[in-house]
């Protein structure tokens, strides 16, 4: 932003004291009209300036400021994220444990690999939001997808299914018990639906399509609706980390 | 001006047509598209959606495609606490009226294809046949991408 020349009359005023120079014909400092010695559009042009600095600090002043509004559903509670010790990550069968992830965000999910529209809606979801952050925030942002249908996803399938979506992601699964007790921490609920055609091995899963986001300090921080969008998504997890 | 206007129009309806397939002009089809099929899965889903240009209320029946063993009218229902249910689509879920548009889209309607052979790969495109209670079949060519 330029300043309006209200400094000329200083600089140009030790010219008249220069002897070279006849005082009664060298151009008169630009002093002219105003009572404060302020032309009108010296005047105008420094409002103007005030009034548009004044915007962009304003601007400035709510980003910092006005609290980030979650698309998702924020919860307050200090309390750790349910821990679900019990299962175990399908890429390296290791226990499932946040503390390795400390200070990174973790975004959970419960589907089943046969799901075909729900579930591969929001992994597209979570991949296209994660494509918003920057590099050091991508590698601070887990994705876990826990497997509500144990009988038909083994540990291998979950995984390669996942990976589809991004390397990065990691299928969760177990027993059915820690499963049960997983979901119920997280107040999810699922169950097996048969469809209209025969076949034992043919069913649907209902399944709470929520996504779970625990915050860097471990806590479980936002909930969000299956329906939100990339763009939502992108800008809660940029304010979540 | 006029002329170019018509040419550009006719073009434009020209190009309309194209994605309307085979069969019937009275229904039109805009953005078909089904997801690529993940490994170790044996489903996905088809969208669509689908116009009613005519005068008269109509209903799609079924779409059927070489690609899946067994296609299903599927909707998907969130309940306000985040479960997601797969329900058949009943015919009043299918019904549309003169000028409207039945939408087949993530998180709502959708065709399920069950039974791949054949991974569903991105950039490939598949015939799917849309039967209704009124009319001819259409045939749409279906785009495999990403959303």
């Amino acid at each position: 932003m330029s300043t309006p020349e209200t400094s000329a009359p200083e600089t140009s005023a030790p010219e008249t004291s220069n002897p070279d120079v006849d005082p009664m014909t060298a151009p008169l400092p630009r002093r002219s009209s105003g009572r404060f010695g302020v032309s009108m559009p010296v005047l105008t042009a420094a409002v103007v300036a005030v009034a548009v600095l004044g915007v962009v600090v304003g601007r400035w002043a709510v980003g910092v400021f006005s609290p980030h509004l979650y698309a998702g559903t924020v919860l307050q509670a200090d309390e750790p994220a349910p821990a679900m010790s019990a299962l175990s990550f399908a890429d390296t069968g290791e226990p499932v444990d946040f503390g390795a992830e400390s200070g990174d965000v973790v975004l959970i999910f419960f589907g089943y690999t046969n799901c075909p529209d729900v579930c591969p809606a929001t992994m597209s979801t979570v991949t296209r939001a994660l494509d918003q952050l920057d590099p050091d925030q991508r590698a601070r942002t887990e994705v876990w997808m826990v497997s509500v249908d144990p009988g038909r996803d083994d540990a291998e399938s979950l995984q390669t299914y996942v990976e589809f979506f991004d390397p990065e992601f990691r299928g969760v699964t177990g027993t059915v018990k820690a499963i049960d007790q997983a979901s119920t921490q997280y107040g999810v609920f699922y169950e097996l639906e048969p469809t209209a055609a025969e076949g034992a091995d043919d069913y649907l899963v209902d399944h709470t399509a929520s996504l779970f986001g625990v915050g860097p300090d471990g806590a479980l921080r936002v909930i969000w609706s299956p329906t939100v969008t990339a763009e939502e998504l992108g800008a809660d997890l940029r304010e979540l980390l | 001006l006029t002329t170019a206007v018509g040419s550009a129009l006719a073009v434009a309806a020209m190009v309309a047509c194209s994605a309307c397939g085979s069969g019937s002009d009275s229904i039109t089809v805009s953005d078909p598209w089904a997801r690529p099929s993940p490994p170790e899965t044996d489903s996905t889903a088809i969208y669509v959606v689908l116009t009613n240009r005519t005068d008269g209320a109509n209903r799609l029946v079924a779409a059927k495609t070489g690609r899946c063993e067994r296609t299903e009218l599927h909707r998907t229902e969130i309940s306000d606490d985040g479960v997601a249910s797969m329900v058949p689509a009943v015919d009043g879920d299918l019904m549309f009226g003169p000028g409207e548009e039945l939408a087949f889209e993530p998180n709502a309607l959708h065709v399920m294809c069950i039974g791949i052979e054949e991974p569903l790969v991105v950039g490939e495109s598949f015939d799917v046949e849309f039967t209704f209670a009124v009319g001819e079949p259409l045939t749409v060519a279906v785009a495999v991408r990403q959303p």
